[in-house]
């Protein structure tokens, strides 16, 4: 009877714990998508040159692909005398030549997690299917556009464009507009994009990303953009005017979204960023809320295999008729790169949601990513996040290994 | 990469207002640097860089080489490119930039803007360049700019995959002279 009684016990336990760390696991999830700030290393401070979206990540341009080739993967021996980086480079493996206005991105992203929570929970094992998206672009003198559908059994839920709960086809981009000015400096667009907002990482799970919803997984919004780029700037601005694939409308933000960064050298480029949306329903607080996010970040290569990314946000959410929540998230990565297309990187976070009622959660992890053959790279990650929980906290553990090819 | 890019560049100038004799040989000495930068589309720039300079003198002017077969962009397919394409090392495989010594006061050490000839790719055009010269223990430290247009030079505009650069490169060299 007894026995019986602390098995019942040891499972709800269990089943509690796996209650609050499962979704901490999803939120472990590692990349989604291109976007790697530490081409800095390179010399390349701005983005546009190797990605259609002006604050770079997603579809490439062919000169884009190019780079990807030259300067992303390990290259094994010397390069042959007539060595053209678009025979592999381009679309599907340079096998389906594709006229220059047109540019096509499939990419593929497997992931396999384990997660250790704290016993007696027991650990989860799962693959999950992470990207599986064709994106378009177009690009006809100064005309620009973009779109991606893909798959999603789970998650991205944000960028649904199909009813139910699995299964679902997203599209986490869809925008057009025009270039302006000498150099094509400015691009004045509309549509759904990535919000513009600190340092586009790929790790669309950290903080910084996750607590300002600014992840370029499935928080694009929809809206106009202004964007300017020169040698020692970079700056977007967009008026956002609500995810419209999110129902019903009372639940989306409409606001701003925007960021300047300045570059000092090919080597230092520091920003800042500034958010404010409304919404007039906010799924948590049951209210309307007015939420801020305000910032700086940072991207510094000390040696040319290192490169120093922080970014460190002011949050700020006020539900109507409720006190604010007053809080802030921070991050700082460091990237080694000792063999060309091999990364060794460190990351550590903490985030506070509120300083009044919260404590604050701390995380780290330690990664290895390799971009092994062209259109392919492996990424593994050791995260480990201490986050309160009730009256205590919890540590949770997580292994991911992933995969990535694009075509 | 790009073959784009770069920009032939080089020389420069500088050249320096040295305390040497009428009869002294210019020769560098200790680190030395020469840095082109070009700019492409939407802030995209490229730096080129090289620790080779010679300086020598003449009767009435200062030599000062750069070899173009040592500048660096960071990425071996654009270096290629650039020497190869652009440049074209083989044929052409200095930059040489001619300051007269009575333009920069010589032998007096001072900074300031003079017409230079240089010749690049071939080709021998006058470009203005600045300077300034200033003892530095037992030499004089040198630094100079200019900004040059490729096309001058009989050099096609690089462009790669949809990207162009511009023609218009700045060069800056830094060098410590020391008479002989």
């Amino acid at each position: 009877m007894i026995a019986t009684w602390k098995r019942r016990r040891l499972r709800r336990f269990a089943t509690r714990w796996i209650a609050v760390l499962l979704p901490l696991t999803v939120l472990l999830l590692g990349e989604r998508a291109w976007a790697y700030p530490w081409m800095i290393r390179h010399g390349y401070t701005v983005c546009s040159t190797c990605h259609v979206d002006p604050s770079g990540a997603g579809l490439m341009t062919l000169y884009g692909r190019a780079q990807s080739e030259l300067l992303l993967r390990t290259r094994y021996g010397d390069p042959p005398p007539d060595e053209d980086p678009m025979k592999l480079g381009g679309f599907a493996f340079g096998a389906v030549p594709l006229p220059e206005e047109l540019l096509l991105q499939a990419d593929v992203r497997g992931l396999a997690l384990r997660v250790e929570p704290p016993s007696p929970a027991p650990g989860v094992t799962r693959l999950i299917l992470m990207q599986a998206d064709l994106a378009a672009g177009v690009i006809v003198d100064r005309f620009r556009a973009s779109a991606s559908l893909g798959y999603a059994h789970e998650g991205a839920l944000a960028a649904s464009v199909t009813h139910g709960e699995g299964d679902r086809l997203v599209s986490r981009q869809h925008w057009a507009g025009i270039v302006l000015g000498e150099d094509d400096a400015f691009m004045l667009r509309a549509g759904r994009m990535n919000l513009p907002f600190g340092l586009r990482a790929i790790e669309h799970t950290l903080w910084t990303k996750a607590a300002t919803r600014t992840d370029v997984n499935a928080a694009q919004q929809h809206g106009v953009a202004l964007s300017y780029a020169s040698e020692a700037w970079r700056m977007e601005a967009m008026g956002i005017l609500g995810n419209f694939q999110l129902s019903p409308p009372e639940l989306r933000e409409r606001g701003y979204a925007a960021y300047v960064e300045r570059a000092f050298s090919q080597s230092a480029a520091v920003g800042v960023s500034s958010l404010i949306t409304y919404a007039d329903h906010d799924v948590a607080a049951k209210r309307p809320v007015l939420r801020q996010a305000h910032g700086a970040f940072a991207r510094l290569v000390p040696a040319k295999p290192v490169v120093i990314m922080t970014e460190g946000d002011l949050l700020v959410r006020s539900p109507t008729g409720a006190p604010s929540e007053i809080g802030a998230t921070g991050m700082l990565q460091v990237d080694v790169e000792p063999l060309q297309g091999l990364h060794l990187i460190a990351t550590g976070e903490l985030l506070s949601e509120d300083f009044s009622t919260r404590p604050a959660s701390v995380g780290g992890g330690l990664s290895v990513q390799w971009f092994f053959l062209p259109h392919a790279d492996v990424r593994f990650d050791f995260n480990h996040r201490n986050v309160p929980v009730g009256d205590g906290r919890a540590g949770v553990t997580s292994l991911l290994g992933q995969i990535h090819v694009f075509f | 990469m790009n073959r784009s890019l770069y920009a032939g560049l080089v020389a420069s100038a500088l050249t320096a207002a040295v305390t040497l004799s009428a009869h002294a040989r210019l020769t560098v000495l200790g680190e030395s640097s020469v840095e082109f930068k070009a700019a492409g589309p939407a802030g995209m720039s490229i730096v080129g860089t090289s620790n080779e300079i010679r300086a020598s003198d003449t009767a009435d002017s200062i030599v000062i080489v750069v070899p173009l077969t040592k500048l660096d962009t960071g990425i071996e397919l654009r270096n290629k490119h650039m020497r190869e394409k652009y440049l074209e090392t083989g044929k052409f495989p200095n930059a040489e930039l001619v300051v007269s010594k009575a333009s920069i006061g010589y032998p007096n050490v001072g900074s300031g803007e003079v017409t230079g000839q240089l010749k690049l790719h071939g080709q021998t055009k006058a470009v203005k360049l600045r300077y300034e010269a200033r003892k530095s223990g037992a030499g004089y430290a040198v630094a100079g700019s200019l900004r040059l247009n490729i096309k001058d030079f009989g050099i096609r505009q690089p462009s790669y995959l949809g990207v162009s650069v511009k023609p218009e490169v700045d060069v800056a060299v830094k060098f410590n002279a020391l008479d002989q």
